[in-house]
């Protein structure tokens, strides 16, 4: 009874990381801001749901069962090392290729879409000179 | 007649109709690189609509070859071309129409004809009553290959593998042909892309801990083929996709000077030459061209045992043989063929 | 209502591949890139495969390796494994389309080195000079 609820908890976090990563890539205004997000929610939430999976399995005490939920526990472990790793390599092609950071307009105070403040997008390079 | 509960349908369907606006958004995006990349997730949408549908060898390769392969040769080739398309053209509005009436005349037919096809997921339909229940009952007793997908793929039908190493090896030698050329002084690279300076910290360590799991695991693949899903396929690209890794972490001469292009070649045509030299040898013993059985007598074994053991040994040729292939066409796809400096 | 039902959710499967078929075949036709072309060329054939993976499953079958019961004998009732004859064409099949999408990307930096470009028209045009 209480690994069912720990299962369903591990897996409804685990979605709900999900849609806030979601949102995330679609709603933040920057390159940076958008693949930090992808890496790091996507990382977690992929733990969390798999952790409630290898607990799922962990019900009944087989040979078999414990083989699996091994398994998933390596998957867990190389997405862990592998995705992170993909998402530095991502920010530093695109800090290599000079893509711009955003920053508020400095007409309004209102955080506007990509193209109006993109204008004031600055390249930290670029400000020292 | 009642369906029962155990198809589930409503994943199938969210899932057929996410590969559908996949492949749309494929089609109509303007950048390049974009459309690569929704090609990989429509790639993987559909291996996972295979393992839904129990075909997880087929879902397996699909993941290793279409998802990974495919999207890197396409990232690849991606800074040789120019990036973005140009918008439509008036003169292109008069074939877009008639195609369009066309394909939706033509899919109304086939859609109709779909009704004298028989249900989906029926175990009496024609293709599962002929052929395929023998090969299920006798593939165990012949062959001593619980993997029904590799004792078929390797034993009862092995002239298609045989001539499908050869067609991927034809195919990594046409790329050869195509694109391999000496190093230009005057590059003409269409994008600015700066040079790695020296390696980084955090993709070196990562490589060090993944490419050494990836390649036994790449080897366990190849040889558990008989017992669980895998085989000769889907460990030779694990193990090619981990000398493409090692060139991403750091630079293609770095991976170069581990597996030189020579080698590359020598395992393409090593592979082959290992999958028809087995052939031919059986067929010298007396047998027939790749009949396993004649093997019995060299290895002292049962026939049942020369059949499993003969079907592993043309799983390592086709390993070598795809593992080369996949690294060469890295090789050649992504420097523009004078491999100096890769993606 | 309930009979059209029941013809969805036996047909939808094929309906499902020719839809991609036709989408993939609009994407060679009309796209004027050649890059689009070779997406096209992709959807196209996994198109044909989804097609003929699926008509291999059977109902309330399983992974097509063999089972074994307690004392080592392997259980054989062909209804219970799905088809394993579409499989093995398929996997022929990705791994040859896998080599002609290489083919095809080379065929195109080799145009683009060539010609200047890929869009066709301009192609046709630089053809004629």
């Amino acid at each position: 009874m209480i690994l069912d609820i720990l299962v369903i908890l591990a897996m409804l976090t685990g979605l709900l990381f999900f849609v806030a990563t979601t949102v995330g890539i679609i709603r933040f205004p920057d390159f940076y801001s958008r693949v930090h997000a992808a890496g790091k929610g996507d990382t977690l939430s992929t733990t969390l749901f798999l952790g409630g999976a290898i607990l799922f399995l962990l019900r009944d005490f087989g040979t078999d069962t414990l083989l699996t939920a091994g398994k998933l526990l390596l998957i867990v472990f190389y997405i862990f090392i592998a995705s992170p790793t993909a998402t530095h390599a991502i920010i530093d092609a695109g800090y290599e290729f000079r893509v711009p950071y955003w920053t508020r307009s400095k007409k309004d105070n209102s955080t506007k879409g990509d193209e109006e403040s993109m204008d004031n997008g600055f390249y930290p390079e670029d400000l020292k000179g | 007649m009642t369906w029962d509960a155990s198809l589930l349908w409503q994943f199938d369907i969210l899932v057929l109709l996410m590969m559908v606006i996949c492949a749309v958004t494929a089609l109509a995006l303007e950048g390049l690189l974009s459309s690569a990349i929704v090609t990989g997730v429509y790639s993987f949408l559909i291996c996972l609509m295979w393992t839904h549908m129990m075909a997880v060898d087929v879902a397996f390769t699909e993941a290793a070859v279409g998802a990974a392969i495919s999207t890197v040769i396409f990232l690849g080739t991606a800074q040789y071309i120019s990036r973005w398309i140009k918008k439509d053209r008036p003169g292109e509005q008069g074939i877009k129409q008639l195609t369009i009436v066309i394909a939706v005349i033509c899919a109304v037919m086939m859609l109709n004809a779909t009704r004298d096809l028989p249900d989906w997921a029926d175990p009496a339909s024609p293709a599962s009553k002929h052929l395929s229940p023998e090969y299920i009952e006798q593939a165990y007793h012949e062959t001593a290959t619980p993997n029904v997908v590799t004792a078929v793929l390797a034993d009862y039908r092995s002239y298609d593998t045989m001539f499908e190493a050869v067609v991927v090896f034809a195919a990594a030698l046409v790329v050869m042909v195509l694109l391999r050329r000496t190093s230009h002084k005057h590059r003409k690279v269409l994008h600015l892309r700066p040079k790695r300076e020296g390696r980084d910290t955090v993709l070196r360590g990562a490589a060090q801990s993944i490419i050494p799991v990836m390649q036994i695991f790449a080897l366990y693949v190849l040889c558990h083929g008989h017992y669980s899903p895998g085989g000769g396929f889907q460990g030779g690209v694990i193990f090619g996709a981990s000398f493409i890794l090692l060139a991403l972490c750091y630079n293609l001469k770095f991976s170069m000077n581990r597996f030189r292009e020579h080698a590359v070649l020598w395992c393409c045509a090593g592979g082959v030459l290992l999958y028809a030299g087995i052939g031919a040898a059986c067929l010298g013993l007396g047998w027939n061209f790749l009949g396993y059985a004649a093997l019995a007598d060299l290895l002292g074994v049962s026939e049942k045992m020369a059949r499993s053991h003969g079907i592993l040994a043309v799983e390592v040729g086709v390993g070598i043989t795809v593992m080369a292939v996949m690294v060469s066409l890295y090789y050649d796809l992504a420097s523009g063929g004078d491999l100096e400096d890769g993606l | 209502m309930d009979d059209l039902f029941y013809f969805i959710i036996s047909k939808y499967n094929y309906w499902a591949a020719i839809v991609l078929l036709f989408i993939g075949l609009f994407g060679i036709i009309v796209r004027n890139n050649l890059m689009k072309k070779i997406i096209g060329m992709v959807i196209f054939q996994t198109a044909i495969l989804l097609f003929i993976v699926s008509i291999g499953v059977k109902r309330g079958a399983t992974v097509p390796i063999l089972k074994f019961s307690l004392d080592k004998q392997p259980l054989l009732d062909a209804t219970a494994y799905a088809n394993p004859l579409p499989h093995v064409l398929i996997l022929t099949a990705i791994v040859v389309g896998v080599a002609v999408l290489g083919v095809a990307l080379a065929l195109l930096q080799k145009i683009q080195r060539v010609h200047g470009t890929i869009e066709e028209d301009e192609i046709l045009e630089d053809m004629r000079k």
